[in-house]
Parts: structure tokens; C-alpha cells; sequence
């Protein structure tokens, strides 16, 4: 390399790196960030790396983890130094399989509760979606404003061996992490700024403004602006920091259980000049927690008669309440099915192979290969009682056994992805490769727009897979690069192309039966009560 | 803006205004307490006990000492009439409130904070003036960011409104205690006037009383000045207009609105009284402190009522 660079770097031996082909070389877009980043010597970068902490700190920008002496101990949000470059190529097709995912979930998810054209085709069986814990029978029937349900929608993506993008895992409910995004390019713009130089980064920083366009257009307001609000769970949420951090960069009230009330069918909140209406709540908790009238009578965060308002159509709620029914991991492996039955399409991005215990040959096969696969439980989120064959102990590996035994149904195999790696400085400055996965964000509201990037998670141990935060997790900033071709406009490639608008998708019959006739005797019930008062 | 958020201002202005007033209060006492003595008819004196009383800490009736008194006032964090609670209080109130009110704003209540928690009792006793001077430098910078930084809105007006509510309260209490009530003390003249002339410099007006009032440092032209003396900040007609002003700019129907129309009232009378009660005795003084105190809690529980939706009073705040 030239200049003699003083850090050296060299990916690990059979698994994708990012930065560095299996020859060694760098590869091409990444050449110049190398370059910039070997230059420097290990002291300035763990210098860096200090300033770096105490400004996160000074920031309020922590996550809270369990220490080694097993308390929680309130440490900065780890990112590391060198950023992650996806190119825009790669991105593109990111782009594209991410908006293809995210339209069919929607579609699965007003299927289900409507038609449940995809159950009597055989696609997807009846009984298991209704035995999924976030089935919420409660809104069957119910299609919200707009049609949209997964408002906001965070998949996590991973690179396997050759460097295909796979989808791990859908997540439509309430998928967090955006503000660490954009915390992160802010940190990385003020403390390495040279590491831009030559490059062309897209922008992230206009993620709330599309969040709020996104809420504006399904809010079901009459007329004026809509109302927007955050609704947060309290200031005890690990994830208050990033409620806060939207609400504050939409200009949107930050909202708590206490400030909400629900009045005939309208939802309203309590201000200072009585009672103001509101249109569209970006909602931080589960559904469950939502209405205890509805859901858990037991919930104290909740606002009683939520869900009656949501019926009526005189409220939006992102995301949607019954999302949680599309990113169960036991439907997970029918969503290519799902791509091709509603919108005719081939998946553009591929799930991780994936094996359904509820078959009694893929059960076989993975009781007989246990220590070589991953197991997850289904109905969980994020890491929760996943093992991982290859790492996991005899006794844990009998215990599993015991366990899937018992219900195959409610478990999951899936084929060990080797996650590609990154180049992560460690704490004495040096380079180590790390494996790392993807999360992008995509918010529907009008149309399906995808943020550049997304959260990049490494696993800071060697070898480790696990890139979970409260596992120890880091994350890195990422990086899509601009496309060299002349491209008209940018955020137009973010727009859906021919045959990917939401409006005609939406078969015309069931899109004026039910929801027409929600409005319109809500536009009814208003007239007469108007009259009364009169 | 949402109730919530009003209402935790609103209170933020009475816990600062509260944790200064207490603080001035007792370097004035403190001050006066050197000098007099209580066998001295005449002299500049307040004792400890009814201080006590006034601030709404616990008294027994018994003689309290000031080095005791000062400790449960200024340091005791289990007393809710404390400084140190009314600012810790404060504290948790502005965190709440990060993302409303300026950043420097949090930093003077989170350094006065840090500076009470590091004064000892001891500390305290042999020289308490610097912990009077902490408190009243933090909360003078506290109000001179709000002047200078924060946007003139309804979060302001509330935070106004508290801190002037709050500040009229105080005031209220005191005279109750030194205007002694009946007729049975007449004849001790000379005593209450030394209260009077105490109460006067722990509010800080005896300059402003010597330049604007007409008469002798005695108990009705103190009492009278401090009640309706509408050009001196700290009299209680001022604080009423100030009120007024606030809650009229945040109301978007301040005509319809009760609060506004029960301070303009009580404006209106204020002024009114000025001249007709210009030679009244300290018993119809008495009786007309009562009066407003009564009016000013009205407003209190219209405000809750009209802009925060009912939401009670912090219990820790449950002085009489």
C-alpha cells in the first residue's frame, strides 16, 4: 500500500469482508477510506476514540448494560471509528428488496385481517397465524387510514459468505435504533471529518422530516395540518433518549398515557387550552400496553378507548395495532411466498435458509444436525432464547432438544450465516475485522422511502456473532455512497417505481366496502352530535 | 402545549421563586436577630419561631434557636419547606423540562443544587452568608436566563406566572405574622413596628421604602407599602399585575378565562385600596392580606383547572 500506512489490516480466512478482498487488496470504493484510515497511528485513533466517549456522555447519548459486578452501569453508545461503506450498487438493491418486503408484509397484514386470500390459496395456514401471541383479534376487520400498517419498519439484513444480502429478521413493530443513526453520522462528520474527503455520503439527518410527512399523510385530518404526536411509554424506557430525540427533531409533541384521552371516538390530548385533537401517534410500546379496555386491563400505560378511536378511523396509529402477526419468526420463512402471491414478483432479497419444525422432515433434519444450525424460539423478539448450535455447549444443546421437543411448532432452524466483517478499531488503536450486520429503516407513508444506510451493529468480541447492544454490541456508522452514473434525482429512487404504488395495489372492492363506509358514517356520527350541541 | 408541561413549569417557577425568597428571608432575619435584642422594645426584631411558622416548617411554639432554625430551613431535606428540598425539586422539574427551557437554565438550578449539597451544617452556622449568597446569585441567574433566553411563549408566561404567584404568597404569609391580629396587642406598638422594619429588610425594600413611601418605617406604612405599592417588584400588588400579564398573554381567550378575570379583580382592588385605606389601621390590613391571600388561591386552583387540567398540586408542596 502506499505511503507505508502504519495500521495494517487483513480480513479473517472463508468469510466476506467488507473492506478487503480474499487476496488482501482493498476493495475498490473502500481504497481511499483505507488509505485515510491507515495513515493515522494507533494513539490518534484511540485519542479519537476517547473524545469521542466523553462527548456522548456530555450528550446524554448511553446505553444502559449490565456490568461486570451485575449492576447496570450507564456506559456511551458505542461507535466505532471506521465507518462502514455499502456502495450504490449494493444499496440499490438493498432499496429495492427492503420497499418489495415491507409492501408484501403490509398486504399480508390487511390480508389477515380481512380477506385472508393468502390462507384459502394455502399459502400460509390458518391456524398458524392465529396462534401467533401478537394476533390481535381486536382490530380484525379494522383497516387503518390510508391502508398503511407498517409505518416504520426496520429489517435486519446480513452479508453471507459471497456477500449476498440475506434478511435475518422483519421487524414492523416497533423497530428502535433510528437516533443512534443519526447520532452517530453527526459524531463521525465532527470527529473524523477527513475521512469524508473523496467520497460522496448520502444524508440521513432528514430522517425525521420523512417520518412526519410519512404520519402526516395517513393522519385522517379534516382539514389544517394534522396533529402528530410521540407517544412514549415514560421516561424510564431505555429508548427514552430516542423518543425524545424524534419528537424534539419532528416538533411534535412527546406525549405519555396521561396526556392522551379519548372522547366519544376522537382521541385528544390534554394542553394547556383544553383539549386538542389528535390525528396520527407514533407509539413506542406494545400493543398490548396500549388500551387496557381492549387489550391488558392491567395496563397502566395506556389510554382507555384508544382502540375504540382507532376503529372509528379518526385516529392513525403507527404502526398499526396486529402488526406484530407479519414479523413473527414462524411466518418469517413464508414471506418470499407472500412477495410472489401479492405482488408476482421474485424476492429480490432472500431470506437465510430456513427450516419449519411444524414439518416433520425439516424437524428431523435439524434434531439431527442441532449443533450445526441456529434454533429461535418463535414470538420473541431480538436475541431472546436464540442458540446457536456451533457455539452452544452439550447440556445446553440436550436442553434445546428437550424443549423443541415439546412443541416443535413454536420453534425455528436456521442455516449459521457467517456474517461478513468490518474493520473495528480495538481499544489499543489497532485494526481487528469484526462481524457485523444491517439495520435499514423504512417509513410508509404515502409511499415506501428508505433511509441511506442504517444501523450497522458489530460484534465487538472476536468471532462473535452476537452484535446485540445489550450483548455488548457496537455499531459503526454506514455509509451509501452516491452512484457514479448521473442519476436525475436521488430520493426519487427511494420512491416506488411502476406497479409499486400502495393506492391501486389495494384490491378496489375491499378499499371502498369497509373503509368508505367507516369514514363516512363517522363523518355521520359528528353531524348529529354537532347538532345536539347546537 | 400540553398540560403536563405547563403544570411542571408552572411549578418550577414557585419551587425557584420559593427557594429564594426563603433564602432572603433568612438573611434578613439573620441579620436583624445580631443586632436586636428581644428584650428591646424598639429593636429590629423577628424571632425564629414565627419565621418558622411563615415558611410552613414544623414549630412547636417553643423558642427555636437561630442556629436550628437555619438548619431546618436552609439544609434539611426532609423539611418541604426547605431550600435545599425546593431546590432539588426544582432540579427534578427542570430535568423533566430539558428539551423546553434553555440548556444554561438547567445549569444554574444544577449547580446551585451541587452547591447545597456541599455546604455542612457547621459551614452553615459560622458563616451562612455564603450559602444566602449562593442561592440568591443562582436564582437571580436563573431568572435573568429566562429574561434573556427563552422565548416568549406560553412556556415562559407559565414559569411567570409561578414564580410571581409564588412570590406574592410569601409575602402574604409574612405580614400575617407580623401584623398581629386583634386588639388585645395594642399598646406593644413598638415591637410589632421592629417586626415590621425586619420584615421590610429580609424582602429586601428598605431602600426602596425610604425613597418611595411617605412615612415612618412603622407597622401600617410597611404593611401598606409591601401590600399595594404597585412600583416597588416585590409588593404584592405587583406581583398580582405581573400574574395577570402573564396568564393574559398564554390565555388565547384570556376574556373568558377565570383566572384572568379573578386577577384583574383583584388588581383593580389592589389599587383601589391604595388610596382608601391609606390611613387604615394594621386590623383592616389584616383582614384585607386574608382577603387576597383567599383570592390568590382561588387563582391557584383556576389555573390548575383552566390550563392543566385539574392536575393537583404536588403533594410536597402543602403549605397552609
Amino acid at each position: 500500500m502506499p505511503n507505508g500506512p502504519t495500521l495494517s489490516y487483513e480480513g479473517p480466512e472463508g468469510i466476506y469482508d467488507e473492506a478487503v478482498t480474499a487476496s488482501g487488496a482493498p476493495r475498490d470504493h473502500l481504497t481511499q477510506l483505507m488509505e485515510a484510515v491507515g495513515s493515522l497511528e494507533p494513539e490518534q485513533l484511540a485519542a479519537l476514540g476517547r473524545r469521542r466517549d466523553a462527548n456522548f456522555i456530555q450528550a446524554g447519548i448511553t446505553f444502559d448494560t449490565i456490568g461486570p459486578d451485575g449492576q447496570a452501569v450507564d456506559r456511551p453508545f458505542p461507535l466505532d471509528l471506521v465507518p462502514r461503506v455499502i456502495d450504490a450498487d449494493d444499496w440499490s438493491v438493498i432499496k429495492r428488496g427492503l420497499a418489495q418486503r415491507i409492501r408484501a408484509l403490509n398486504q399480508f397484514i390487511d390480508d389477515v385481517y380481512h380477506g385472508r386470500e393468502i390462507v384459502r390459496e394455502g399459502i400460509v395456514p390458518w391456524r398458524l397465524i392465529v396462534s401467533r401471541s401478537h394476533f390481535a383479534r381486536q382490530v380484525d376487520g379494522v383497516r387503518p387510514p390510508g391502508g398503511v400498517y407498517t409505518h416504520i419498519a426496520g429489517l435486519d439484513l446480513v452479508r453471507d459468505a459471497d456477500g449476498t444480502w440475506r434478511v435475518l429478521e422483519d421487524n414492523v413493530r416497533t423497530p428502535s435504533g433510528i437516533s443512534y443513526v443519526l447520532a452517530n453520522r453527526q459524531a463521525m462528520t465532527r470527529l473524523a471529518p477527513r475521512l469524508f474527503s473523496g467520497y460522496r455520503v448520502r444524508p440521513v439527518d432528514h430522517y425525521p422530516q420523512v417520518l412526519l410527512e410519512a404520519l402526516r399523510a395517513v393522519a385522517p385530518a379534516d382539514e389544517g395540518e394534522a396533529t402528530v404526536v410521540v407517544w412514549t411509554p415514560g421516561p424510564l424506557n431505555p429508548a427514552y433518549f430516542e423518543h425524545a430525540f424524534l419528537a424534539h427533531q419532528m416538533g411534535v409533541e412527546l406525549v405519555q398515557a396521561s396526556d392522551l384521552v379519548v372522547r366519544g371516538d376522537v382521541c385528544y390530548m390534554r394542553t394547556t387550552r383544553g383539549l386538542e385533537r389528535v390525528h396520527a401517534i407514533y407509539r413506542r410500546l406494545d400493543d398490548e400496553f396500549c388500551d387496557p379496555l381492549d387489550f391488558r386491563p392491567d395496563s397502566v400505560i395506556g389510554v382507555p378507548g384508544l382502540l375504540r378511536a382507532y376503529r372509528a378511523g379518526t385516529v392513525a396509529v403507527a404502526n398499526a395495532f396486529g402488526t406484530g402477526v407479519a414479523d413473527d419468526k414462524a411466518i418469517y420463512p413464508y414471506v418470499p411466498d407472500m412477495i410472489r402471491f401479492y405482488l408476482g414478483e421474485e424476492p429480490i432479497l432472500q431470506n437465510v435458509p430456513t427450516y419449519r419444525m411444524d414439518r416433520p422432515d425439516d424437524l428431523a433434519h435439524v434434531m439431527d444436525h442441532l449443533d450445526e444450525l441456529v434454533v429461535k424460539p418463535t414470538s420473541e423478539s431480538g436475541g431472546k432464547g436464540v442458540v446457536i448450535g456451533p457455539h452452544a455447549t452439550k447440556a445446553e444443546l440436550d436442553q434445546l432438544r428437550k424443549d423443541v421437543m415439546v412443541n416443535p411448532a413454536k420453534w425455528i432452524g436456521q442455516e449459521v450465516v457467517k456474517l461478513s466483517t468490518v474493520p473495528t478499531v480495538l481499544e489499543d488503536g489497532s485494526l481487528s475485522p469484526r462481524h457485523v450486520d444491517l439495520r435499514p429503516f423504512a417509513v410508509f407513508g404515502e409511499s415506501i422511502r428508505v433511509i441511506p444506510g442504517g444501523l450497522t451493529r458489530v460484534a465487538m468480541t472476536p468471532g462473535s456473532m452476537l452484535v446485540n447492544s445489550s450483548m455488548g454490541g457496537g455499531s459503526k456508522d454506514t455509509w451509501v455512497l452516491e452512484s457514479d452514473s448521473p442519476e436525475p434525482d436521488p430520493e426519487a429512487a427511494d420512491a416506488p417505481a411502476q406497479g409499486e404504488r400502495l393506492l391501486p395495489s389495494l384490491p378496489e372492492v375491499r378499499w371502498d366496502s369497509a373503509w368508505v363506509g367507516q369514514s363516512q358514517q363517522q363523518q355521520q356520527t359528528r353531524d348529529i352530535t354537532e347538532g345536539e350541541d347546537v | 402545549m400540553l398540560a403536563r408541561i405547563g403544570h411542571e413549569l408552572y411549578w418550577l417557577g414557585r419551587y425557584v421563586s420559593r427557594a429564594e425568597h426563603t433564602a432572603r428571608m433568612l438573611e434578613g432575619v439573620f441579620a436583624a436577630d445580631l443586632q436586636g435584642r428581644p428584650d428591646d422594645p424598639v429593636g429590629v426584631n423577628l424571632s425564629w419561631g414565627p419565621v418558622m411558622a411563615i415558611m410552613g416548617a414544623e414549630w412547636d411554639g417553643r423558642r427555636v434557636q437561630a442556629g436550628d432554625a437555619l438548619q431546618r430551613l436552609m439544609l434539611d431535606p426532609t423539611q418541604d419547606a426547605s431550600v435545599v428540598a425546593c431546590v432539588r425539586r426544582a432540579r427534578e422539574s427542570a430535568k423533566a423540562l430539558r428539551d423546553v427551557v434553555p440548556q444554561d437554565m438547567w445549569e444554574a438550578i444544577n449547580s446551585l443544587s451541587l452547591e447545597l449539597l456541599a455546604v455542612s451544617p457547621d459551614a452553615l452556622l459560622h458563616d451562612p452568608s455564603v450559602a444566602f449568597r449562593a442561592v440568591r446569585e443562582r436564582c437571580t441567574l436563573f431568572w435573568g436566563l429566562v429574561g434573556r433566553t427563552m422565548l416568549r411563549d406560553e412556556a415562559s408566561a407559565f414559569l411567570a406566572a409561578g414564580e410571581r404567584l409564588e412570590g406574592a404568597s410569601v409575602l402574604l404569609r409574612m405580614l400575617r405574622v407580623v401584623l398581629p391580629a386583634g386588639g388585645q396587642r395594642t399598646g406593644d406598638d413598638g415591637e410589632s413596628d421592629g417586626q415590621a422594619h425586619a420584615l421590610l429588610r429580609a424582602v429586601g425594600g428598605e431602600q426602596a421604602f425610604r425613597r418611595g413611601a411617605a412615612g415612618p418605617p412603622d407597622t401600617p406604612h410597611v404593611a401598606r407599602f409591601l401590600l399595594f405599592e404597585r412600583d416597588y417588584p416585590n409588593a404584592v400588588a405587583a406581583h398580582v399585575s405581573a400574574v395577570l400579564e402573564a396568564l393574559d398573554q398564554a390565555d388565547v381567550a384570556s376574556r373568558h378565562s377565570p383566572p384572568v378575570l379573578r386577577l384583574s379583580r383583584l388588581a383593580a382592588d389592589l389599587d383601589f385600596h391604595r388610596r382608601s385605606l391609606a390611613f387604615a389601621d394594621r386590623n383592616v390590613l389584616v383582614e384585607q392580606s386574608v382577603v387576597v391571600q383567599g383570592e390568590l388561591d382561588a387563582v391557584d386552583r383556576d389555573i390548575s383547572e383552566r390550563y392543566f387540567s385539574g392536575a393537583l398540586r404536588p403533594t410536597a408542596f402543602s403549605v397552609a
